[in-house]
């Protein structure tokens, strides 16, 4: 059953991230690059709200696993931040895709680039402090602690482009069209799902052994 | 088309299909 749904979602995000790739709307006329390059917003918005969410997720389970102490509420805190890290990284990578176009340099060390870096290695460290740690309740006690003290990473990578001297535009000021932003709702929209199907697919795979 | 778009496309896919991969390995709880 948990086959089936991953591959209906799957199948559906595919689809709709192809069909925004070749032709999603875009401006007729951008004065500082390629029109077509905005079409790289349909592709790396989802993946970077998508880390948004999967910290979140991480900071919330880290929380309640150290109210609680069920253990389960830990494993989903990994889960979704060894998820959150490799969608944060594609959101890195396909924005510099977009900033090499437009900001005519891929890597500038913009705050959101450099907050965005940090939060990351935040989480990249989240993970190798888990599995470094031999004793189970120790691992899971002292990750929980640091996934809820890392997200402080999060809100600073949400609110530098608009707190510091930032190239990262604001969505709402982008030259884009009803049907441009209908169509990347519906793209964050089945990339959520995607992401969730992924997490619970990934949650049910859990194995019971040493190492 | 600008070339960044096929590479965000290729990256997009990669992402997704690495995270079903981890997914299907699953997580490993150590015996307590």
């Amino acid at each position: 059953m948990k086959y089936k749904i991953l591959l209906l979602v799957l199948v559906i995000d595919l689809a709709i991230l192809f069909y925004s790739a070749f032709f999603g709307y875009i401006p007729e006329f951008l004065p500082y690059g390629d029109p077509t390059s905005y079409r790289i917003l349909y592709i790396h918005i989802p993946l970077a709200w998508n880390m948004y969410f999967a910290f979140t997720l991480t900071m919330v389970c880290s929380l309640l696993y150290l109210l609680k102490e069920n253990p389960k509420y830990d494993v989903i805190a990994f889960c979704s931040a060894v998820l959150g890290v490799l969608y944060g990284g594609g959101g890195i990578v396909t924005g510099m895709m977009w900033a090499s176009e437009v900001w005519k340099a891929a890597w500038s060390w913009d705050p959101r680039q450099t907050t965005t870096l940090i939060a990351l290695l935040s989480y990249i460290g989240y993970a190798a402090l888990r599995m470094s740690i031999a004793d189970v309740e120790k691992a899971r006690a002292i990750s929980s602690v640091y996934g809820v003290a890392a997200y402080i990473t999060i809100p600073l990578s949400y609110i530098s482009s608009m707190a510091f001297r930032s190239l990262h535009t604001q969505l709402p000021h982008q030259p884009l069209g009803i049907e441009a932003y209908g169509l990347l709702a519906f793209k964050v929209l089945t990339s959520f799902a995607l992401f969730i199907a992924i997490l619970n697919f990934y949650y049910s795979s859990l194995k019971v052994g040493r190492g | 088309m600008y070339w960044g778009v096929y590479v965000s496309l290729a990256i997009y896919i990669l992402v997704v299909f690495v995270a079903i991969a981890i997914g299907k390995r699953g997580v490993r709880i150590e015996e307590e």
